[in-house]
């Protein structure tokens, strides 16, 4: 009787393939649902981004003959968006309100309703966020990023935002630069030089305020905040600073990232690549 | 069950030997013992052996547990931080002031009633939603330049925002109404705007200004927030 069963059961699942006709709503769920399995296992699925704790301060004095510095910012730098509601877990929503504002300026109709900033003496200044924006951006950004109390996977962000961009009638282009070690620095200039911002997704990192850092004609002073969780960030310029010593050696090199924080009171920073900055994911972002 | 196993079992019952008839051989090895001897050294034997092996287990068990539910509950249960941690920005969020709490901050500050384009908050700790902070962010027009101003004022100097290291040792220092005030120039932004920090000590409170201006001096900015009410009224030009 069981051997019965079993050639039924072979027979059946040779057969079935030809018996459909055309795929059932369950059939076109279940594609839906594979492929964003697949983007969330090329975009990584397993860590949760939900900001990032303050775990203290580090000074650190670089001795040098001469230094050069070379610095590639987005003229229009990025707006400086911020959490308003006592949600700790909201940095990828933050982020990528802070990308939908900076298109917002190009786009107009990416936020209905919304000013995103006006020029002062030629130089363009964004706006400060108001309730419109924190409805309809960073809400949305909640709802269409699955965004929980452990936060927002990095492919979830991107598929909200996709989501969210197309919604309002644009599209939206990632191009991955790598992650750790093999960062595409490269590729990041590139996306500065082309005006498109980056979203990074960082795990434990160094931050610096944006400052000189010289406090003498040889000597450099870093002032590192020391951060560790996940948190999502928007860079929009880069800087490298290079030490050489008397005999004209290379003897370091620092680069950072010009960061848009997503905090209010310190909205910007330098990210410090080359320290303790953990970086699992970065996306170009192009939104047309 | 088939014929050829019904056999096997049938001989295997056949060969076991009768426990009655094996006794009667051997009755006299087992003189020495009667049923009630046995049952006393069974007894003691059955307490030794099973109750060290099922107590140890149970311990180890109820430790683990504990272990697993004091690693699971601890970090939920709010336990107070200790005086000297610190709080970082990650950990706040930015909730509007009321109308009267701007009122009471311009009667100390009046230079912030003047401020165009403004945002202001409060930074409060998200885990309890104490006060930290009070930030004030706007503009301000007037006949000398054109400032781009951010003025915290902390009350809780736990709280560390990225620049605030950046507050200690300002190079310059002015004397306004009184006022102690220390700054410097920290950068020259991209856009070509001359950043400063300013440090004002008023009392218990530490106002944290982040100015940025078109023109490279800052002097006249500090005259005009901190100096005579009336001196500030005529230089900001209302637009």
């Amino acid at each position: 009787m069981t051997r019965f069963f079993a050639a039924v059961l072979c027979i059946l699942a040779v057969v079935a393939p030809f018996l459909q006709n055309k795929p059932s709503m369950q059939d076109v769920i279940i594609a839906k649902l594979d492929y964003e399995n697949e983007l969330r296992v090329k975009y990584g699925a397993e860590d949760s981004f939900r900001g990032s704790n303050f775990q203290g301060y580090e000074e650190e004095y670089i001795d040098y003959h001469h230094k050069t510095e070379e610095e590639e910012t987005i003229i229009y730098n990025t707006p400086k968006y911020y959490e308003s509601r006592p949600r700790p877990n909201t940095c990828a929503n933050i982020a990528g309100a802070i990308v939908v504002g900076y298109y917002d300026r190009v786009y107009d109709d990416l936020i209905p309703n919304f000013v995103p900033g006006r020029y002062i003496r030629d130089i363009w200044f964004y706006n400060y966020q108001n309730t419109v924006l924190e409805n309809t951006v960073i809400d949305s950004l909640y709802t269409k990023m699955n965004t929980d109390a452990a936060g927002t996977t990095q492919a979830d962000c991107l598929l909200g935002l996709r989501s969210h961009v197309l919604s309002m009638g644009r599209n939206i282009s990632y191009t991955a630069l790598g992650s750790g070690t093999s960062f595409n620095m490269d590729g990041f200039k590139q996306a500065i030089a082309d005006e498109k911002p980056v979203l990074i997704f960082a795990s434990g990192y160094n931050l610096l305020p944006l400052a000189d850092f010289n406090i003498t004609a040889t000597q450099d002073k870093l002032y590192k905040s020391i951060y560790n969780g996940n948190h999502v960030m928007v860079a929009y310029g880069c800087k490298i600073v290079k030490y050489f010593d008397v005999q004209n050696n290379l003897i370091r090199q620092n680069t950072f990232l010009k960061v848009s924080t997503g905090w209010n009171s310190s909205s910007s920073g330098y990210l410090m690549l080359n320290d303790r900055t953990g970086i699992l994911g970065a996306q170009v972002v192009g939104i047309s | 069950m088939g014929r050829f196993e019904k056999k096997i079992q049938q001989k295997l019952n056949a060969e076991k030997p009768q426990f009655e008839k094996w006794y009667g051989r051997n009755r006299e090895k087992f003189a020495e013992f009667d049923a009630s001897a046995a049952e006393e050294r069974k007894r003691p034997a059955v307490a030794v052996k099973k109750r060290p092996a099922f107590f140890p287990q149970f311990a180890t068990i109820c430790v683990a547990v504990l272990c697993i539910l004091s690693v699971c509950f601890i970090p939920f249960n709010g336990i107070d931080r200790p005086s000297d941690e610190l709080y970082g920005d990650g950990e706040i969020y930015s909730s509007t002031l009321t109308e009267n709490e701007k009122q009471s901050l311009w009667v100390n500050y009046p230079f912030l009633e003047n401020l165009q384009n403004t945002m202001d908050n409060c930074s409060r700790l998200i885990e309890n939603d104490k006060l930290l902070a009070v930030t004030f962010k706007g503009e301000l027009d007037s006949i000398f330049d054109y400032y781009f101003i951010k003025c915290e004022i902390v009350f809780d100097e736990r709280y560390n925002f990225l620049e605030k290291n950046l507050y200690i040792n300002l190079k310059s220092s002015a004397i306004v109404q009184n006022k102690e005030i220390k700054y410097e120039m920290i950068t020259k932004t991209v856009e070509g705007l001359f950043n400063y920090l300013i440090i004002v000590q008023d009392g218990e409170n530490t106002m944290y200004i982040d100015i940025k201006s078109f023109d490279e001096t800052v002097l006249d900015f500090l005259n005009m927030a901190f100096g005579p009410k009336e001196s500030l009224k005529t230089l900001v030009e209302k637009v």
